[in-house]
C-alpha cells in the first residue's frame, strides 16, 4: 500500500501547469488502478452506481501557505454521501490542467460499503502533516 | 571548494483519516488512519474529533 504524487506532477508544479486556483476533483478508483497512472480517466473508476459520479466531488477551500519552511496546500474535507461501491484508491486530480494530471493518490486498502457516507478528513494543515508539503 | 551540503526533502503528501457513516443516523460505523506503513482501524466507539 502506498500513497503518493506521480513524478511527471511534481514537474508540473515547477513549470506552474497546476495552478491553486484550477478546479481539483477526488475520485475513487478500484484496487485495479495503478499507482503508475500520472493522468485521470474513468479506466478502473468506480462505475457510476450508487450514488457515485465518475470525476469525483469538486474540492473545495483549496489554500496554499507556509508552514515553518515548507510550502503547503489544505483543502476542506471530502464526502461521498450514502455510498454504494468497491474501492481502494483516492485520487485527487486536476481537472483545469490540459493533460488532467493526477496531483496526489492515497491508498486506503480495498473498502466495500452500502449504503455509507464515507468522509475524507484532511490532516491538519502545517509543515509535518498537510496532506501536501513542499520541503 | 567544498562540497554544497544535501538538502532533503522534496514533495510530500499527508494521510487523510476516512470515516464510515451511517446516513440514517449518524453513527461512525468505522474510521481508517492512514500511515505511511500500514492502515490503523480506529474503533467506531472512539471519540470523533472535528479538529482540522
Amino acid at each position: 500500500m502506498a500513497s503518493g504524487i506521480p513524478a511527471a506532477t511534481k514537474t508540473a508544479f515547477l513549470a506552474g501547469q497546476i495552478d491553486s486556483t484550477d478546479t481539483f476533483k477526488a475520485a475513487l478508483f478500484t484496487s485495479s488502478w495503478s499507482e503508475a497512472t500520472a493522468t485521470y480517466s474513468t479506466t478502473n473508476e468506480c462505475p457510476a452506481t450508487g450514488n457515485y459520479t465518475q470525476g469525483g466531488v469538486t474540492m473545495t477551500g483549496w489554500t496554499v501557505s507556509t508552514s515553518g519552511t515548507k510550502g503547503i496546500i489544505d483543502a476542506a474535507d471530502v464526502q461521498w454521501a450514502n455510498l454504494t461501491a468497491s474501492f481502494r484508491y483516492i485520487v485527487i486530480w486536476d481537472d483545469t490542467n490540459a493533460s488532467d494530471r493526477i496531483v496526489a493518490y492515497y491508498d486506503v486498502g480495498a473498502q466495500s460499503v452500502t449504503g455509507t457516507t464515507v468522509n475524507v478528513i484532511w490532516p491538519t494543515a502545517n509543515d509535518t502533516s498537510a496532506m501536501i508539503r513542499f520541503a | 571548494m567544498s562540497e554544497m551540503p544535501s538538502v532533503q526533502g522534496g514533495m510530500e503528501v499527508g494521510l487523510p483519516r476516512l470515516q464510515f457513516v451511517n446516513p440514517a443516523t449518524g453513527e461512525v460505523l468505522k474510521e481508517i488512519q492512514l500511515t505511511p506503513d500500514m492502515l490503523t482501524v480506529v474503533p467506531p466507539e472512539a471519540p470523533v474529533s472535528e479538529e482540522r
